[in-house]
């Protein structure tokens, strides 16, 4: 009897010293991959670092704004073009409702278009051609 | 036997007695230390936090560089960081030959003087710096020389990716990257600390905007040939600083030079004499204090005699005038008699309530206190009253000037952005997020008529090149002789204009002033506030007025116009 339950206990200890054992190569090398990790995070933050600071320094607003006068036909927003609700909108200020949606926000079309849209336009028109030039002329297809 | 039977007596069971009372006192002192020891422990564990740089920099058994902490504007975009720049440092004793190392080092960082590297490379001493900062292509180069006495140490360097544009309220740091001035120095302790990494310190400042007023101020710097300019933009319900400029200014990221004129923040180091700006305060506490309506008429017909001076107006009526013609028409003789009309008492209790007896509150080193009249009698009290005896930083203006448009409460100036929602962004700052907090210096009431008022000082009066199509500006101009050796001098002059918009629900005061400027063809080379400093303000009101997403409006209805006697021709 003494004999069963000792060899049980001698076999409970080799099999709890085992998976001791093997939990612990385990624990030894996901510690091990935590830290490789850790290390690649840390290097991955300074990487982002020096990214958000090269961003940052890409996009002082003197340089961007010397690049948006050179390749944009953008144009800074003026007060006019702003306005709260319909009744604010300059030029719009009669409209005709054309039917009730299912949601509660009518549909509003103003009757015709601002004539200052037509300058802008223009405006684009040739500064567009400009931009498109001097590409074409860049990638040496103008001739 | 069992020990309770055990028994002795006499001298050695007394001896006994006495060791086991001894005994007690380490027995407690023991305890006491363990229990401060777990209390330690516990708080450790669950109130304070570890950043997540700290928590990898420790599994990961990294030393962590970063020694400061990012400083970012209200929308988040980098405006200090740090970055790795490693020192070229050297061991002389592991140098075997000194003229190959140092061609070597030549070839990699050719601005370097050749003797003085071979001096070091030849010198006694364990080790010695030959170059910090130096880019990652060197650092690459110097690793490729391959000399085991050269030492590439870790370091990391404070960069202002922004350059000059908010040089004077970020400050900066020297070559050991410890604070000198500015939000640098002011927040260290939040800054230095490597537990807040992760947690940067956002500014109250936009960068848009601050890009915006330097422009224009740099621009009517250089058209004046001005000797400096300032400027500052500020929320008027928060006191949020968006854009403070001081001209000339300095790059963080270059070698500083201390005490040179770029390194003075004028918004808050330098006192000015305001000029009519002043007359504001003036008008806004006769009015609160109930000694004056604005139906009042006050003789402006002939300049005001007082002791040996006599006060002059520069846009003399010569005619009675109602308060708000007073304040349009920036007249000096009516404002001292409103301010005879007021007291002295009076006048001394309402610029203090607005602050202007202290230094101006902000988060910045280096604030300086107004300069006030030594003695202040009758004749002080009057050119008080038009901006001249009292100086003030710009700061202080532009506070007070806040507290009259607002509803009347003096809300300090900051330079943290203000998150309703998230109180714990505060830095360590004591900062109240209740209005009520805040102190009522004039009625709501007189700030409504102080708020038409200085928009009829913008429609009519000296201001009008502050005019906006869109907005509803209002504002004062200010005209103010410098002091040159003591005497008041006609040809050096501060001008400058404080303005606020939109004027029927002030959102934001905006703050231009140049220092000596010189009149062009263009404003008939007249340099007064109305002309220089007025159409800047104008200009920066027509750019950042959209971009912070003010709704312009058609025209609102001024008030007290009636009061105004003015020229058909001249609207």
């Amino acid at each position: 009897m003494i004999r069963i339950v000792a060899g049980f206990f001698i076999l409970m200890v080799m099999i709890s010293a085992g998976t001791v054992y093997s939990l612990k190569e385990t624990t030894e090398r996901l510690e091990a991959r935590k830290m490789q990790l850790s290390a690649l995070i840390l290097k991955d933050r300074a990487a982002i670092r020096v990214l958000r600071a090269e961003m940052a320094y890409l996009s002082q607003p003197e340089r961007l704004q010397k690049l948006s006068r050179r390749f944009l036909a953008l144009a800074p927003l003026r007060s006019y073009q702003m306005a709260d609700n319909m009744n604010g909108i300059a030029g719009r200020g009669d409209f005709k409702r054309l039917s009730y949606p299912v949601d509660e926000f009518p549909l509003l079309l103003p009757r015709e278009k601002p004539a200052f849209r037509k300058i802008i336009r223009k405006k684009i028109k040739v500064r567009r051609a400009g931009f498109y030039e001097r590409i074409s002329l860049k990638l040496g297809d103008g001739e | 036997m069992r020990p309770a039977d055990f028994h002795i007596e006499g001298t050695k069971s007394e001896a006994i007695e006495v060791a086991r009372n001894r005994l007690l006192v380490p027995i407690f002192l023991f305890v006491l230390g363990f229990s401060a020891l777990v209390v330690r422990l516990v708080s450790i564990g669950l109130f304070e936090d570890i950043s997540d740089q700290v928590i990898h920099a420790y599994s990961a058994k990294v030393e962590i560089v970063r020694e400061r902490v990012d400083i970012l504007d209200r929308n988040g975009i980098v405006m200090a960081t740090n970055l790795p720049a490693p020192s070229l440092a050297v061991r002389p004793r592991l140098i075997t030959d000194v003229q190959e190392t140092a061609d070597g080092i030549m070839a990699v960082l050719p601005g370097l003087n050749r003797a003085q590297v071979v001096n070091k490379l030849k010198s006694s001493r364990h080790f010695l710096y030959i170059r910090r900062n130096l880019s990652p292509i060197q650092v690459w180069k110097i690793n490729a020389l391959g000399y085991p006495g050269l030492v590439l140490e870790q370091a990391e360097k404070r960069v202002y990716p922004q350059g000059r544009l908010a040089s004077h309220v970020l400050g900066y740091v020297d070559v050991d990257n410890k604070p000198q001035a500015g939000v640098e120095k002011f927040f260290n302790d939040h800054l230095s600390n490597p537990m807040r990494s992760d947690d940067p310190l956002y500014l109250s400042l936009d960068l848009r905007v601050q890009y915006i007023v330097r422009q224009e101020l740099k621009a009517a710097m250089d058209k004046f040939s001005a000797r400096a300019a300032a400027g500052i933009v500020m929320d008027v319900r928060t006191g949020e600083i968006l854009s403070m400029i001081s001209l000339p200014d300095f790059d963080g990221n270059n070698s500083i030079y201390p005490d040179t004129p770029e390194m003075k923040n004028r918004n808050i180091l330098e006192p000015y004499e305001m000029g009519s700006g002043f007359k504001t305060f003036t008008v806004a506490m006769a009015l609160d204090s109930g000694m004056v309506r604005l139906t009042d008429k006050f003789d402006a017909t002939r300049p005001l005699k007082v002791g040996r001076r006599t006060i002059h107006d520069d846009h003399a009526k010569k005619r009675f005038l109602t308060v708000p013609e007073v304040y349009t028409f920036s007249s000096n003789i009516g404002a001292s008699l409103i301010i005879q009309q007021v007291g002295i008492d009076y006048q001394k209790a309402y610029l203090e309530r607005f602050g202007m007896f202290d230094r101006p509150v902000i988060e910045l080193a280096g604030r300086s206190r107004p300069i006030l009249p030594r003695h202040w009698g009758a004749i002080q009290s009057m050119t008080v009253s038009y901006g001249h005896g009292i100086a003030v930083t710009p700061l202080h203006l532009v506070v007070g000037i806040a507290a009259v448009v607002n509803g009347g409460r003096l809300i300090p100036a900051t330079l943290i952005r203000q998150d309703k929602t998230d109180k714990n962004k505060l830095y360590g700052l004591p900062r109240s997020f209740v209005d009520d907090d805040y102190p009522q210096v004039i009625s709501a009431e007189t700030s409504r008529i102080m708020r038409h008022l200085m928009r009829l000082a913008v429609d009519y009066g000296s201001g009008g090149n502050a005019r906006v199509d869109g907005y509803r500006v209002g504002g004062k101009t200010g005209t103010a002789e410098k002091v040159i050796n003591g005497r008041y001098s006609r040809d050096n002059k501060i001008t400058s204009f404080v303005g606020v918009f939109p004027m029927d629900n002030p959102k934001y005061v905006i703050f231009a002033m140049l220092d000596e400027p010189h009149g062009t063809e263009d404003t008939f080379y007249k340099a007064t506030g109305g002309w220089i400093a007025a159409p800047v303000v104008g200009r920066i009101i027509s750019r950042i007025g959209p971009m912070l997403g003010v709704v312009p409006m058609t025209d609102v209805k001024t008030k007290y116009q009636n009061l105004l006697l003015v020229n058909a021709k001249s609207n």
